[in-house]
């Protein structure tokens, strides 16, 4: 899938991740996680015409999103690409306090994030997407008052049925790469991006996998470049500190 | 036949309620471990019944909102489906048990159709024909 995605993949894959990996895009602020993402997504899906892909966002509206990625000059295919805005759905039921703090709200985002696929269907459901995104697991976190272990086990249990209905899926996670937390044992890759401050006057994105299963790939970080088609992979970053 | 794990832990309790769970211990020669535990049981499991059926008594009432809500699950999640609804209900003053044919104008629905719009890729068109066919087209 990377491979089939973005310009310059092939410089860091030398093989294609298998299907239903779990990967998680970690990075600071403004190191264009989500941009990132829905680039890979959305260069895939202009290249396979029947694939379908579900970018789930929390906090920021599709509205936004949208409106960055035209920025970016990232265009998203419309019938295989769809945002779940479940921050826009959130104003729209306007949830009591009440409702936020108990378990129901969890059932609720669970529920919808899992219906395109049918995780926890019975049904089979034919035709669902393979490729799917969170946006973000903080986001995600914050938004449940459960106990730490109990809302990790969920995620476990949710993320084994990503890979066994392999879907392959993207996880984004805003903090320091370096500081580890949990959930990096759960994932199947680790992407890094962030900014290469070794020349204050010319700073540069990057792009770093850290770990992906089953696939031989390049260590080092990779310039991250914004061309006026979108993003593109460059050369490795020389002299690279973080 | 699976045998109970059981774990110590320590509560304080009024004392009557002590001396009134001994004496029914006695009384029906049990132990005050299985008449505390079939106690909490019970009382867990009303609460997780209440909890299940709290927003969705309607559902039961009203075979025209149950069609509606069936509808909607079939774009999305049956949790968004009922809060959307109740939701939509509210803002026009509607009780979603007294929901009539008459109550469920284009504007509605239409309402519905958006709301739903944030989480499925569902057509609206074709949402708000789902939907007036669920209810007989009216």
């Amino acid at each position: 899938m990377f491979l089939d995605s973005i310009k310059g993949f092939d410089r860091i894959f030398h093989r294609e991740p298998p299907e239903g990996s779990v990967t998680m895009v970690v990075g600071k602020p403004g190191t264009m996680k989500s941009s990132l993402v829905h680039a890979i997504l959305s260069s895939y899906l202009w290249k396979n015409k029947g694939k379908k892909a579900v970018y789930i966002t929390i906090e920021e509206t599709e509205e936004s999103h949208i409106s960055n990625m035209k920025s970016l000059g990232i265009a998203l295919p419309k019938n295989q690409y769809f945002i779940k805005d479940i921050a826009s759905f959130k104003y729209e039921i306007a949830p009591t306090e009440d409702f936020l703090q108990d378990d129901k709200y969890f059932n609720f985002i669970i529920s919808e994030i899992s219906k395109p696929f049918g995780l926890y269907s019975k049904e089979a459901i034919n035709d669902f997407p393979r490729l799917m995104a969170l946006d973000s697991l903080n986001a995600f976190q914050t938004l449940f008052p459960l106990d730490s272990r109990l809302l990790r086990f969920r995620m476990q249990d949710f993320f084994q049925r990503l890979r066994h209905k392999k879907i392959n899926s993207f996880i984004i996670v805003e903090g320091d790469p370096d500081v580890m937390i949990p959930e990096y044992f759960m994932m199947d890759g680790i992407i890094e991006v962030g900014i290469d401050r070794s020349h204050p006057q010319l700073p540069k994105r990057y792009v770093m996998v850290r770990k992906m299963r089953g696939v031989p790939h390049e260590m080092a970080p990779f310039m991250l470049n914004i061309t006026k088609n979108g993003l593109e992979i460059g050369e490795p970053l020389i002299g690279w500190k973080r | 036949m699976v045998s109970k794990k059981y774990r110590r832990t320590t509560i304080e309790i009024d004392e009557q309620l002590y001396k009134r769970i001994k004496a029914l211990a006695v009384e029906k020669d049990r132990t005050m471990r299985d008449i505390i535990s079939e106690a909490l049981e019970e009382k867990l499991a009303h609460e997780e019944e209440k909890k299940d059926t709290m927003d969705s008594d309607f559902l039961r009432e009203n075979p025209i909102s149950k069609k509606i809500v069936g509808t909607m699950e079939k774009f999305i999640s049956g949790d968004a489906a009922l809060l959307l609804f109740v939701k939509k209900c509210e803002s026009r003053g509607y009780n979603p048990s007294l929901i009539g044919r008459e109550m469920l104008s284009d504007e509605f629905l239409l309402s519905l159709c958006n709301g739903m719009r944030y989480l499925s890729d569902v057509d609206k068109s074709e949402c708000l024909k789902a939907l007036k066919a669920a209810v007989g087209g009216y």
